[in-house]
């Protein structure tokens, strides 16, 4: 899942670049806290089964 | 001054994401068999409720948040909205974490088992009424045409007129109050304990997103 949240960073940072470029500065940033609030969450879940597990 | 006034709800919204959050992994964490000490848990609640209490406090007493000109119930209201639950919540988590370090240190001193739920559960309950209030700030919101963003606003401007500002900002209350109504509940019904995870991790999330968007929109908004 660690993977997963750090493939989410890298393609929704490309995402938001080409957004922010090509579209708008509001659009990229939209997808950027877009982008952040879905990692914290993943990782939220990450951290939630691991102490389940552990 | 900026037209909107002291624009200081940006981190507030930021902790009020982070704390159902991190709620839902302490609740995991302290059922552990043979966990370690929560007292950091603790004091890290404490210092998020003390920001929250002490914001919350300020803008409930000095209204910070102006009235914008071309833009519906925004924002002298957010005072009562954000303001008053933050204060009422920052408490409850301030003492609620001071509640929980005291006590596990005292019992344990003594040899006597932690129960967490126990030291916790006055203070869900106390949470469970300020859960019904947010339930009643999502409706009024809606019927009195909150949360509309002023076009000038940048991200939030995006959904000028559109309406979906005010069902994701209603909701971000609702599920907040689902969570806060439900938490004492939790321990004894599965069920219950299921809505309540869920609302803490959907609540939680509507706010972290829409805290992240504002530290973008509130700068590009002061016009100092």
């Amino acid at each position: 899942m660690a993977k997963f949240a750090l493939g989410v960073i890298v393609f929704g940072s490309v995402v938001a670049a080409v957004a922010w470029a090509v579209f708008s500065a509001e659009l990229g940033a939209a997808i950027l806290s877009g982008l952040f609030a879905v990692t914290a969450g993943v990782l939220i879940i990450r951290q939630a089964i691991l102490a389940e597990r552990a | 001054m900026p037209a909107q006034g002291i624009t200081s709800n940006t981190t507030m919204a930021l902790v009020a994401g982070a704390v159902p959050l991190l709620i839902l992994v302490f609740a995991r964490v302290v059922q552990r068999p043979g966990r370690a000490t929560i007292e950091g848990w603790a004091w890290m609640f404490g210092a998020l409720g003390l920001y929250l209490f002490v914001t919350g406090t300020h803008m409930t007493l000095t209204w910070p948040l102006q009235h914008v000109d071309g833009a519906s119930h925004c924002c002298a209201v957010d005072n009562i909205t954000f303001g008053e639950p933050a204060m009422y919540f920052g408490a409850l988590l301030l003492f609620g974490a001071f509640a929980l370090a005291r006590a596990e240190r005292a019992l344990l001193d003594r040899g006597i088992p932690f129960d967490v739920v126990a030291v916790a559960r006055p203070f869900l309950y106390a949470g469970a009424f300020g859960g019904l209030g947010l339930f009643m700030i999502a409706v009024s919101g809606l019927q009195f045409g909150m949360w509309r963003p002023p076009p000038q606003e940048p991200i939030a401007g995006l959904l000028a007129g559109t309406g979906l500002e005010p069902i994701y900002i209603a909701c971000a209350y609702g599920f907040t109050g689902l969570a806060a109504v439900t938490a004492p509940f939790a321990p004894e019904g599965r069920v219950v304990a299921r809505i309540a995870a869920v609302s803490l991790f959907v609540a939680g999330m509507l706010w972290l997103f829409v805290a992240l968007t504002v530290y973008y929109g509130h700068i590009g908004f002061t016009d100092v």
